[in-house]
Parts: structure tokens; sequence; C-alpha cells
């Protein structure tokens, strides 16, 4: 097997440290003769899907790619491989969320971490988010939630200030501009179509994300479906009584309020501009459709046994 | 193994942040003098204190890797008002001013952006400025002196205009930029240009409509601050621009894009917005209307280029046919209008095949299907085929023509040969088409690249029309024919420079023109070979040795001759005059004398001195027949080359030698299978002899007597190789070699050999035009057949070849008898039996069958050449006595073919006097030669008891060989013969009854019936 590192030097985790990765690295398989290995360092923002598509042209042996960056980073790479039978993907978590391996529970994130573990350990085949622009491995939000993340991701950048701190001020200021509160959607869902005003709208492959803002505890991983929670319109008023509960997790409070849908495909679109966040990467769009890619990655699973 | 970029560049906002750190600095400075001024109390060190952890935290700020210059913008501003503050509060213990610097501090974190910052910058300056004024004015009061006073309010007005100024011009810049983004926002929207810009992340930073429209994003501010590849929706389109974005240099490129299950061909113009930075400009512009029709034309091309190359090729049978027809008619009787069209209608043919030929390379090349072939040849054979070539067209057009081939280059060179030619001859035809009088030069140097490779330059000069400017930049255009009123008169394609440009470029080469209008022109080109550079084609040890003199009228000559002694060394004397020419004759001593026919005279005067230097008769191509007044030991025709005046001076000159190892090669010293040849030549002597020699190498030799019959062979057999006589009655050599030419592949290919008496030096540039491709001399010297032998034919079907081991001799018929027969044949006057021998390999029995052929033949010479004179006829006498020239000499009579020799010189000067005067003295020699040879002939016939035959059985028996022939059965015909040669008729009818049976074995029934029936009157 042979064993492709793909680093974001730019990840939150490896910003500045690029060259100490790399020795990390290097050391560890000449140390432990772990077979042949390359190193790839992205240069700009989906660089590693077209150094992958290339490269994967023409590999015929199984290779393991390793990524090594945050959501961004693991989103891409898994978006460049899906569908390769020859390709496993290991994800460290190098990013601020790391959404995607949370599912795999917190304490086990050292393992992930692990050169040791993610090159000896098995894998197992997970389903992927697709769509024909971007594609994620964890979770979709388009509305309220998504703005309040891309104006606290803006102020995160500027500050400097911890992610926590400018969602909320961000959330904050939202609430009191109305950014995105209440727009008009239009969801088809494997041909049925919903139609309506809409706070917020998820769409999710594993059951948890991020700090534990929204437990999507409908979600497996493994179903081969995706699930799409909707939660419908709120005036500014009930979300601020929501809003410290939404954000501190205490998901049993708002139950009540989502509505829970799944399916194989879905395609949001509005008049407006729609605010979107694909894990990390945030954006404005009129439309998205996501569908599910069942059994599209081999995940890597470190555990302290060496496979599940 | 590790794919390290550099780290990503910065995509800060670099314009604020200076700004803005100006500002904090700026605002740092002043608290500093407005603290160090207030001389008394703590007041002063807080302020000072504050003021300086104010200026630490900002530069400490700006030196974390970690932070983003925005983030310092951020930060350093804030720290400056907490700092601010903090004095305040300390000092006054003022709250309210506090809390208004963090109510500011507020709004910028919730409203956070560039201008909010600067909002908050100006804002609490402005009041901490006017507080702490008002505040501290008091305290001073208290113990502060009055120029304490003053320089307080000096330092706050200073302090506050700079923090003033500062402000006004960071925020007019904000609004500059903002107003600059405004007219970028209107300017993306109205392009109809497909323009992207992208950061150092690969995002896009703005991105015009219609490229937006072209993404299917409904709002282009969509796709701004999202990864470029993220707003691609397929992969190969992704793959595409993944490829433009690695480009880090400007560039401009055709690219087709996948979109839409469609190809997109667009022109791709990127250029990065900074040095070394990812973050670029890319714009687009679709040109797939432009492609699609540009790849119909190449289509079109394509498929006009196979039409012409499958026309030109089926154009080429029915010519073969109107050539070779045309040909037939031409040797009936014609009346001379008849003959003039006929001509014409030959002349015709030959340009028209001349246009097939280049619209076929012309197809080939534009079709991509032409090869460059590389192998080792001569460059001396390539420059000596080329100069040959074009010595004739430049002789008939009145132009002389000159070389310069620098004696550097290396003598084998590694590249395709024919198409070097092809090139140099193009260019050569080029200059002399357009060249009415004057000169053209052919100019060859080379220069080393590296220790294998050399710079091949071929330059061609004229002194003829030359061109304009403008028309030099059409010049290689396809069907270009420049100025047609100038250019009417010329014949061609106007392919001939595009097939060159192409075919040097096909070679790795360039071409280039100059010209001057009116004056002329010069091609250069050159190409890249491989070559041995050790060897040089030329070189003459000691030349200082050599002091040589040459007298040339043509002053384009002379300076060819003047560059090539300076490029061997050579001192030389120059003179264009017979009287300067004359004086440095007699004034200087001179190694090397080469003078024009017009000097002759003098030369025959000074050699009656006893001097006797070399000398060498420089003459033009047309005179190449002449007899000289002088004979000199070397007459050379111009233009003269390196080559040739390093060989005469004694230099050493590069050749192929195939028989260095083996100087004494003997008939037959190696054996072939399977290889078939054939030999034309009307002369049956020397298609005897020919065809005795090449038994001796195993070889399946065939003959013919004539063109015709020759072409009519060379179409139904592939022969490995052919023999051709150059002058033959009827149809000579190279016009029977010009109609193999036009036959089919692989017919037309086969290597064709001269065989000429002729031997003039430049005479073999006729061959080789003619598409030949060598010439042995006639008598045929065994080492020259050997050396052809071994060029020519397959080396597969060479079974051995003897070179160190001893010499493999032929068989030798040792028989007594044939010793009495040649003792008899040496006691005849003039015949040197031990030459005519050695010239046929020691083969007794050959040399005795050649001698019974000539001796059937010479009867009917005589009455051919006899007749010729009486009617005038010197061309055709001419070509008689050439070949009784070659047969006499081939048997060893040398002074009889050296009279035979001077007759054919005559005849084709047109001395009708010197051949009326010597023709008889050849007559009597010739016919007492024949009488002397039949009388041993029939001696011997005696000999072997040949019964005497009757005249009336005769008549009998060849009635019935005839009327065998009209009733084309010729078995009976050739048996009929094999009775009559079984007696005898006495030597002159027993000749011609040879011929008749020759006749009949090369199926040349026609001039067997003549031969009878002259029998039969007498």
């Amino acid at each position: 097997m042979k064993h492709l590192f793909i680093i974001n030097p730019v990840a939150r985790k490896i910003k500045g440290k690029v060259e100490k990765h790399i020795h990390t690295i290097e050391t560890f398989f000449s140390d432990k003769h772990r077979g042949e290995f390359e190193i790839y360092v992205t240069r700009w923002s989906r660089d590693a899907i077209g150094f992958l598509h290339k490269y994967l042209e023409n590999c015929e042996q199984t290779l393991r790619i390793h990524a090594y960056g945050g959501s961004g980073t693991h989103f891409e790479v898994a978006s460049a491989i899906a569908g390769f039978s020859n390709v496993e993907l290991a994800l460290y978590p190098m990013g601020k969320h790391d959404s995607f391996l949370r599912y795999f529970g917190e304490s086990n994130r050292h393992l992930f971490s692990s050169l040791e573990h993610q090159t000896t350990c098995g894998t197992m085949k997970v389903n992927f988010l697709s769509s024909a622009s971007d594609s994620t491995m964890a979770h979709v939000t388009v509305g309220f939630e998504a703005s309040c993340y891309q104006s606290g991701d803006v102020m995160a950048k500027k500050t400097g200030l911890p992610d926590g701190f400018c969602f909320k001020i961000a959330s904050l200021r939202n609430l009191l501009t109305g950014t995105n509160i209440n727009q008009k959607y239009k969801v088809e869902l494997d041909g049925v179509t919903l139609d309506g005003y809409y706070t917020s709208l998820f769409i999710s492959n594993t059951p948890r994300t991020a700090t534990n803002i929204i437990s999507a505890d409908c979600t497996e991983l493994t179903d081969n479906l995706l699930d799409l929670y909707i939660t419908p319109s709120l005036t500014t008023a009930e979300l601020i009584g929501l809003i410290f509960a939404y954000s501190s997790g205490d998901y049993d409070k708002f139950t009540d309020r989502i509505v829970h849908y799944q399916g194989h495909k879905v395609k949001i679109s509005s008049e407006q501009a729609m605010c979107i966040a694909y894990e990390g990467e945030l954006f404005y769009d009129d439309e998205v459709e996501v569908e599910i890619s069942p059994q599209a990655i081999n995940f890597v699973v470190p555990t302290e046994r060496g496979s599940l | 193994m590790t794919h390290m970029n550099t780290s990503r560049s910065k995509s800060y906002a670099k314009h604020a942040e200076t700004l803005t750190l100006a500002s904090i600095y700026l605002f740092v400075t002043a608290s500093i003098v407005q603290g160090a001024l207030f001389v008394e109390g703590d007041y002063w060190k807080y302020r000072l204190i504050f003021g300086l952890v104010a200026a630490i935290v900002s530069t400490i700020l700006c030196r974390v890797k970690s932070f983003s210059a925005t983030t310092v913008a951020f930060w350093c501003p804030i720290t400056a008002v907490l700092a601010e503050a903090a004095v305040t509060y300390l000092i006054h213990g003022d709250k309210l001013f506090f809390v208004v610097m963090i109510a500011c501090l507020a709004i910028g974190l919730v409203f956070v952006n560039h201008m909010s910052i600067l909002l908050l910058v100006v804002v609490s300056d402005l009041i901490a400025g006017v507080m702490l004024f008002i505040l501290d004015v008091p305290i001073l009061g208290e113990s502060a002196s009055s120029m304490d006073i003053v320089m307080q309010l000096l330092t706050f007005n200073l302090a506050g205009v700079l923090m003033y100024a500062t402000c006004v011009f960071t925020v007019s810049q904000f609004l500059i930029a903002e107003k600059k983004s405004k007219t970028f926002d209107v300017l993306m929207e109205a392009t109809p240009s497909l323009i992207v810009l992208i950061d150092d992340e690969g995002r896009v930073e703005d991105i015009s409509k219609p490229l937006a429209d072209v993404l299917k994003l409904k709002n282009r501010k969509f796709a701004i601050g999202r990864p470029v590849l993220d707003l691609l929706k397929t992969k190969s389109l992704k793959m595409d621009f993944h490829e433009i974005l690695q480009e880090k240099q400007t560039f401009t490129k055709t690219v087709a894009l996948s979109y839409e299950n469609k190809e997109v061909w667009c022109i791709v113009c990127s250029a990065p917005l900074a040095e070394n930075r990812m973050a670029r400009f890319i714009e687009l512009t679709n040109i797939s209307s432009v492609m699609e029709a540009k790849l119909e034309a190449e289509s079109a091309t394509r498929a006009k280029s196979s039409f012409l190359a499958n026309m030109s090729h089926e154009i080429r049978t029915p010519m073969n046919a109107i050539v070779g027809m045309n040909e037939l008619i031409m040797l009936k009787p014609l009346d001379p209008e008849q003959l003039s069209q006929a001509m014409a209608v030959r002349s015709a043919a030959n340009s028209l095949l001349q246009i097939i030929n280049d619209i076929l390379d012309f197809s080939k090349i534009d079709a991509e299907k032409m090869e460059i072939f590389n192998s080792k040849f001569d460059f001396a054979s390539l420059v000596n085929d080329i100069v040959n070539i074009t010595n004739i067209k430049a002789s008939q057009a009145n132009v002389t023509f000159t070389t310069f081939i620098s004696k550097d280059i290396p003598p084998t060179v590694n590249g395709d040969e024919l198409r070097i030619k092809q090139c140099l001859i193009n260019l050569l035809n080029n200059a002399l088409k357009f060249t009415k009088e004057g000169n053209v030069c052919l100019t060859a140097f080379s220069e080393i690249i590296d220790e294998n490779k050399i710079k091949l330059s071929f330059s061609i000069k004229d002194t003829g029309i030359g061109m304009h400017e403008d028309e030099m930049s059409k010049l290689f255009g396809e069907f270009q024919q420049l100025d047609l009123n100038k250019t009417h008169t010329i014949a061609g394609t106007g392919l001939g420079l595009a097939i060159t440009k192409k075919l040097i470029e096909l070679m790795d080469g360039q071409i280039s023109v100059t010209s001057t209008y009116g004056q002329g022109s010069e091609f250069s080109f050159y190409i890249f070979c491989e070559a041995e550079i050790d060897d040089n084609l030329a070189t003459v040890a000691h030349p200082e040795n050599y002091h040589v003199l040459c007298y040339e009228p043509n002053v384009f000559h002379a300076d060819s001759f003047k560059q090539m002694a300076e490029n061997l060394s050579i001192g030389v004397d120059i003179c264009d005059t017979i009287q300067s020419f004359h004086d440095f004759l007699y004034e200087k001593e001179y190694t090397h004398v080469f003078f024009d026919k017009s000097a002759q005279r003098i030369i025959r005067e000074y050699s009656t001195g006893g001097k006797n230097p070399n000398f060498t008769l420089v003459k033009n191509f047309n005179d190449l027949l002449e007899s000289s007044v002088y004979p000199v030991e070397n007459q050379i025709s111009r233009p003269l080359m390196t080559t040739t005046l390093a060989e005469i001076l004694g230099g050493r000159v590069w050749k192929v030698k195939l028989d260095a190892s083996n100087p004494e090669i003997k008939l037959g010293a190696f054996k072939t299978k399977n290889a078939q040849v054939l030999v034309v030549d009307d002369n049956l002597v020397n298609l005897n002899v020919a065809k005795s020699m090449l038994s001796q190498y195993g070889i399946d030799v065939s003959t013919a007597t004539g063109g015709l019959e020759g072409v009519d062979k060379a179409q139904k057999t592939m022969y490995d190789m052919i023999f051709m006589d150059h002058m033959m009655p009827e149809v000579d050599g190279i016009e029977t070699t010009m109609m193999i030419r036009g036959l089919e592949e692989p017919f037309k290919s086969v290597p064709i050999i001269a065989l000429t008496a002729n031997a003039i030096t430049g005479i073999e540039s006729l061959f080789y035009e003619a598409g030949m491709d060598g010439f042995i001399s006639k008598p045929i010297i065994v080492k020259s057949l050997h050396e052809i032998l071994i060029k020519f034919l397959p080396k597969e079907k060479i079974l051995t070849l003897v070179e160190d081991s001893p010499v493999q001799t032929p068989e030798i018929d040792e028989t007594q008898e044939n010793d009495q027969l040649l003792e008899k044949f040496s006691a005849i006057e003039g015949l040197e039996v031990e030459t005519g021998l050695k010239l046929m390999g020691d083969m007794k029995d050959t040399y005795i069958h050649t001698l019974e052929i000539l001796n059937q033949t010479i009867p009917e010479t005589c009455k051919r050449l006899s007749a010729f004179l009486q009617e005038n006829n010197l061309p055709r006498f001419a070509i008689d006595v050439h070949g009784a020239k070659g047969s006499l000499a081939n048997v060893g009579m040398r002074e009889l073919s050296a009279l035979a020799k001077e007759l054919e010189f005559a005849a084709k000067a047109e001395d009708m006097e010197f051949c009326e005067k010597n023709f008889s003295v050849f007559h009597a020699s010739f016919k007492k030669f024949s009488e002397d040879l039949a009388i041993i002939f029939n001696e011997e016939k005696k000999a072997q008891n040949l019964k005497q035959g009757d005249s009336a059985e005769l008549n009998v028996l060849l009635k019935t060989v005839l009327e065998a022939l009209a009733a084309f059965d010729t078995d009976t015909a050739v048996d009929q013969m094999k009775v009559i040669l079984s007696s005898t008729y006495g030597s002159e009818i027993d000749s011609v009854l040879q011929s008749i049976d020759k006749d009949l074995d090369t199926f040349n029934f026609k001039h067997a019936k003549i031969l009878i029936h002259t029998l039969l009157k007498e």
C-alpha cells in the first residue's frame, strides 16, 4: 500500500508548522519502514482536488490518502476520491471543528492524530454528501445558522477572538438586524416539494456536529440516507429565547420546533440569496443540491485495537 | 518524496494595514511627546509608560506570524484606545471617558470592519485629545510655568493635527478604494468578457457577469470568496482550470474546456497580480466558433491534400503513358514541325511531372505525413550532386554559379540527405529563375554546438530581381508567386518555398531571407545535425608550401576562388586579364596554375620554357566536351569547389574509400545470391564485356540493346541495379533513365549506373540530373565495378565480401587452345592483348568471345559510320564512333580507340573537316583489324572442322528462317540458325550470320529480318 499525505499548510493546527509535520511523517516512515509515501502540500483552496484527479488517473495500487487539515481539507480530499475502490481516506483533526471526526467521539481524537493508527488500522465504507460544486462528509447548513456562522467566521478571522464568542456576537447582531431569520425556500426532497418560510435547514450525514450546536440524533452514518432538519419560521423574540439553549447545545428545548425528513437527494432554492455552509465553507447562492453517495468512501477508522 | 510549495502568499489588505499602523504609531508618538513635555509629577510618566506599552504591543502584534494583518489592524487601534482610556482613568479618575472608549470598542466589535475601526480611532482620539486638554490644563496651572502651558498647547495642537490629518487621509483612501471598487463593480457587470480575479487562496475576488452567467450563478457576488474550482461543476472542467492555476507566469494560450458535454475553445489570458503570488487575473475568450471554423478548414485542407495526393498519383499513371508514347513518336522519322511539336510535348510533360511532384510533397507535409529520415551521408557527395545539377541550369540561364563550401564542415553528417538536397535545389532553382544576369552563390559552413552536434548553415545569394519588404512576408506562403507583373514569365506552382520552409522546420531548422529590390536576394537556412566533428571536409598539409596563380576573367568566380584559397590558407594571386596573368606567370614561381581556356596559348608558350608547375584548365560547363589546345593534366569545370581545389593541391580530401583495405581487388572478389542486373548498351561488345564481368560475381545478367527495350525490361522485372550506356542511338541513356524514373514504384527506384566512355570531369552532372545514381567509365575497371556493386547491390544479396582474406580469383581458362589463340591475336597490329585481358579480369574466354563479337560488328559499324559521314549526320556519327571507341578500348586497341575518341570529339564539335580527314585512316585501320581478326577466327573455325557451307543451301535456310519469323515461330527460326551456323560461309557472311543469331537471341527480329534480306540480296 502506498500512502499519500495531503497537507493544508494554513489549517489551524498546521499553520507555521508545515515543516515540522513533514519531518514527523518522514521520520515515521523511515523509522518504521511503512513503505512508500508521498507528501503534497496544497497551494490554494481545492488544489488537492485538481492534484488528486490527475494523480488517481494512473494509480492502480491501493492508496491510503491522509488528509492533514480541517473540515475543508477533509471534504476536499473526500470529494476527489469518492467512488475509487482502491483509495482509502484517513482524516486528521487539524482544523477548528473537524466536525465529521466528532462522530467518532472526542475521546478518540488522539487516535485520529496518530500516524501509527492511521497507517495500520482498517477501513469502513461511509456515505458522502455530494453536490455539483462542493461536497461534504458531515453536513450542509442553509439559512440563519449559516449566516451566523459566516458573520462569526468573519469576526473571528479579523479579531482572532474565539469562534464560539464570535459566533454568539454574530448571532446577536443577526438577531438584532433580522438577517436570514425568515426566508422563503423551496425544498425538493426526492421529488417531493416543500415550500415555506424557514429559519434554518440542516442536511446531515452524521448525527453530531461541532460543539453540539445541533444534535441531529436521527442521523445514521451508514443508513445510505441523508437527513434534512428544517427549523420553521420563528419570530425574533422566539429566536432570542432559544438562542442561548441553541448555542449551548441544549437540544431538548427546541426539538419540537424542528421537522425531520430523510431521503436521497435534496434541492433547496430561494429567490433571495441563501447563506450556505458546507461545514467550514461559507457562501451565498440561490440554489443548492445535495445527494447522498452511499458507501462512497473507504474511511480509515483508527481504534486502540488496530482495526474495527 | 515531498511536494512542498512555498507558504501561501498572504492575501491581506496591505493598503489598510499600512495606513492603520501608521495612524497608531503617530498616535503613540504624539502621546510620548505629550508625556515627555510634562516635566513635573507622575503624570508624564503615566503617559509615557502607556504610550510605550501601546507602541510595543502594536509592534508585537505585527510580528506575530499566526496573526493576520487584519487582526493586527484591528487590535492596534484598540490597544491604543485602551491605553488612552487607562491613562485618562488613572490620572483623572474619569469613568465617563473610560466608558466612552469601551463603547467605541464594542461598536467596533459588533460591526467589525475597517471603516468602523478607523472611526473608532478617529472618535476616541479626538475625544481623548479634547478631554485631556481640558483636564490637564487646570492640573498644570498650579505648578507649571507659562512656558509649560504654551508647550503643552503646542504639543496637543500638533498631536491633534497629526492625528486628524492621518485619519482624514486614511478615511479618504478608503473612500477612494470604495469608489474604485464600485467602478470596478460596474465594469465587471458591464463587460462582455469572461473575467475572474483570484486571490492567493484560489478564491474568487471578483468575477464578471458573463462568466457568472456561464457558471449559472444568478448573482455574480455569490462567487466572491468561494474557491474558484467550486464554481466549476464537472471534474474535467475542474482539472482544466487546475492546470491553468498552476501557471505562475503571465501566459496566453488556447485551451479546450469541457463544458456541458461540449468542447468549448477558449483563449485563456492569465496574469499574476503580483510577482510570485497565486493571486491572478484570468480572462477567457470563447473562440469556439472560430475554432470550429478552423477545424473545419483544417479538415477541408486535409481532404484537399488527400485529394491532391490521390489525384497527383492518378495523373502520374497516364502521364507515364504520354511521356512514353511521345518518346516512341520521336523515334520515328518526323519532319521538323512534327519533331518540334513532339519536343514541346516532352517539355510540357516534364514540367507537369515536376508540378505533380511538388503537389505530392506539399500534400504530404500538409497532411503531416512527411517524415525525416536521418542517416549518415557524405557531405562532399551532397554538394557535388547539388553543384552538378545546378550547373546545367546555370549554364542554360547564362548566370555564373559559384560556391563557397567551408573546409571545416565534417565530411560525414547524419541527416536527411534527400530533403537537404531538395531544399537546396529548390532555393537554387528559385535563385536561377529570378536572376537574368550576374551570379548565384551557394555557401555552406558549420558551427560546432557540442561534441556530436553541428549547426549546418547554407545560404543562396543571387543578383536577381530582389523583393520589396512587403513581398518577403508572404514569400513562404503556399501557392505564392510574387508580383504577377514581374514573374508572369516564370513557371512554377509557387509551392517550392513553402515546401522548403516546412522541410527545414521538420529538420528543426529555420529559414530567413534578406533582399534588396532590384539588387538580389539571399536565402539562408540552418539545420542541426549530428556529425563527427574531429574531421574536416578538406585540408591541405603545409599550405605555406603552395603558391597559386589563378587567371579567372569572371569576377564572381575569381572572388569565389580567392575565398576558397583563403579558407585553405593558401597564398594566391588572382588575375582577371590575360596581360596580368602573363606578367605574373613569368615574374613569379608558382606551384599550381589555374587558368581559363583563353590563356591556353600562354601556357603552351610558357611550358616550352621548361617550367612546369601543375596546370589546371578551368572550363565552363558548356565547354566540357571541347578538346584542349594544350593538353593539361587537370581539367575541371566551374564552379570550382573547396574540395576540388584541395585535391588538386595534393591535399587530403575526404572521400569514400571502399577499397581502402584491399587495393588490388580482383574480378569476382565476392559472390552474390539472386542478384539480378540489367545492362543496357547498343554495343554488343560492351554488352558481352559487362555481362561476362558481372557473371563472375554470380549475378544473373539480363541485357538490352536499346533504351526502349531497357525500359520494357525494367518495368517487368525488379532488377537490383541497371547499368546504362550513355550514348545510344535512338533513345540514349539519359532519356532511358528518365523514362524508367517515370515508371511506377518499385520499378522506378532501381539504382541506375551510367556506363560512359566520356571520362570528362563534370560529365557526371548530366547523369545525376537525369536521375542516375552513379557512373562507371568505360572501359570498365574492376575496382570501379567492385565499388559500385558493393554500394548499390542489396547487402543481403552479397554473400562473401572478401577483404582481408586472400582474394578470390575468378576461374581462368588456361587451356592450351586459348593460349595459342591469344598468341595469334598478339600479332595483330595495335592490339594489346594483355591490356584487354586485364580489363576483363584475365578471363581469356571472355576476351576471345568479345573479340569475336567485335569482329562481327565491325563491318556494320563501318558501314554506318561511312553513311552518317556522307549524310553529314555528325551527331549519329559521334554516337557510333563513341561505341567503337569503347569496344576498341575494351579489347586493348588503345591507339585506334584514341583515334575514335578524337573523331567523336570532332563530331561533337561539328568539325566536319577533321572527321572527313581522319575517318579514312580510322576506317582503314578498323577494317584491317576486323580482317585480321576474321582470319584468325576462320582459321579457328577450320580447325574446328566446320564444313564449308553452300550459298544456295544458305539461301534456302535463310528463307526458312524468314518464313518462321513471319509466322512468329521463333523456335523454328532459332533451330534453323543453328543449322546455318554449323557451316562456314566466309568471314563477312559468317559475321552477319552471327549478328542474325544474336538478334534472334535478343528478340530483335526486325533487325534479323533486315540482315537476312541483305544477305539474300547479296
